[in-house]
């Protein structure tokens, strides 16, 4: 949020007195890095209950890296987020229109979410088209918007969970990977590469907690519901290709099949486009929502059946990753 | 501030591009920093650009978009709504402005023609355009 001491302050303002409390801060990846902070406190042993709590106020500064000076005078997302858009364009041969669909559904989708940051009327893909434009690749309704909101997570050891619910999620797997933080040493525009390994490393470690050994893993064939980083429309397919749920180039039209069944079994809730991008809650609202998924509990949006929940969660135009895969 | 990014910033404030490079590997280190990111070797400033000897750092581009309007999220407007990731043949990429009369593309020979501190106070800006001199034989490499 922009204020040091935050998780103190949190603590002293909702009347606790924990053992330990701090921050995380990684941009638009925080809440999943707060969570993975939580877990490792808990396999470790130094603690028992992890209260994981993000919230944004939506104008914070710390939308835009400005660290990173090979961005030049270029340094808001949307300049990383157009070029992207054009060199995933280029790479594939997608057009506007095939992106326009990724805002369309998740308008849709936050519909049935009382959570979301939405208009009255969600949008059609004529309205996505015709929308002001930004850049040569980029529309106003192609990004998502910064804005206040906040989420929490209790985090605890297998122990003590009957303490607080009969019916835990437990969180199976967690990959994170760094490629750079400067948006022009990203290995690839037309891919983004965090995400693969991140996602990877989380279905095997779930894989091989699920029983499986000697490299045992998930693949996304298992996952039943996802909750990925849409940021930007062009984000979509270029993520459902790096978790494997589409060939590489084939990711525009895995979304588009998204679109015409009103598939529940990405960003149910609307990802980050049709909820709002509150920026260090965004990780956690994305793990919340995989639970009450997997509770059953997503009234409205519920996916088909799920058993198993993966949250990819990103910051920086993708140089970083951090996924979680949950299962009941 | 370290004692090189202080000197890159002086030379970049008067128009000057001055390699950051590593003293023990010679790797371009980019963004400046005191430390090379390849071996932790001392950097120092290396190559000047922009001085009117005729030295170029050309590069093409890798990607490139244009704003519309120019300069909006500036608060202002710019000469050119193009924008573009060049790999320079130095071994730095960065996003320039793109200043020509013809609209950039992927692949594209320019050369830096000028730097400076962003008057909108968010950093450093930079402009390429299509060098006037003709491609060197032996072309940019490593891009």
């Amino acid at each position: 949020m922009g204020s040091g001491y935050m998780a103190p302050i949190l603590a002293e303002l909702a009347g606790m007195r924990p053992r330990a409390a701090h921050t995380v801060e990684s941009l638009c990846s925080s809440g999943t890095n707060a969570i993975v902070s939580g877990y490792a406190h808990v396999a470790s042993g130094l603690a028992d209950v992890v209260l994981v709590s993000g919230a944004e106020i939506r104008d914070t500064p710390g939308r835009i890296l400005w660290w990173d000076d090979s961005r030049g005078q270029f340094k808001h997302p949307v300049y990383w987020a157009s070029l992207l858009t054009s060199g995933y364009k280029r790479a594939f041969g997608v057009s506007d229109d095939d992106l326009a669909v990724v805002p369309t559904r998740a308008y849709a989708n936050a519909g049935s979410n009382p959570d979301a940051l939405r208009p009255e009327a969600a949008p059609t893909v004529e309205d996505v088209a015709g929308s002001r434009r930004l850049t040569g690749d980029l529309r106003l309704l192609d990004c998502s918007r910064p804005c206040t909101g906040g989420a929490s997570i209790l985090i605890t050891s297998e122990d003590v969970a009957g303490r607080y619910t009969d019916d835990p999620v437990l969180i199976a797997g967690i990959g994170q990977s760094v490629t750079s933080a400067g948006f022009a040493k990203h290995p690839e525009l037309s891919r983004i590469v965090s995400a693969r390994m991140a996602c990877r490393d989380a279905l095997r470690m779930a894989g091989s907690r699920n029983g499986g050994a000697g490299g045992a893993t998930l693949s996304m064939s298992d996952v039943d519901v996802a909750e990925i980083h849409d940021a930007f429309s062009v984000c979509e397919p270029m993520i459902l290709e790096a978790l494997g749920m589409a060939e590489p180039g084939r990711g525009a039209a895995v979304s588009r099949e998204l679109y015409e069944t009103a598939s529940r079994r990405v960003n149910p809730r609307g990802g980050l486009i049709g909820s709002g991008h509150p920026l260090g809650a965004t990780g956690l609202a994305q793990a919340a929502e995989v639970a009450r998924q997997l509770w059953r509990q997503a009234r409205g949006r519920q996916a088909d059946n799920p058993e198993v929940g993966l949250v990819h969660n990103m910051a920086a135009a993708g140089t970083s990753s951090t996924a979680l895969v949950m299962v009941r | 501030m370290n004692p090189v990014l202080s000197e890159f910033e002086q030379a970049i404030g008067r128009g000057l591009f001055r390699v950051p490079e590593c003293i023990e590997c010679g790797a371009a280190v980019w963004p400046p920093s005191e430390f090379c990111s390849v071996c932790l070797g001392g950097v120092r400033l290396g190559t000047r650009y922009g001085d009117g000897d005729g030295k170029m750092l050309r590069g093409r581009i890798v990607e490139c978009s244009m704003e519309i309007p120019a300069g909006r999220l500036a608060g202002g407007s710019a000469k050119s709504p193009f924008f573009c990731l060049v790999a320079f043949e130095c071994g730095i990429r960065l996003i320039a402005r793109f200043v020509a009369p013809t609209p950039p593309a992927p692949g594209d020979l320019v050369a830096l023609s000028s730097c400076g501190m962003s008057p909108n106070g968010s950093g450093y800006a930079f402009e390429v355009s299509t060098p006037d001199a003709p491609e060197d034989p032996a072309g940019p490499a490593n891009m």
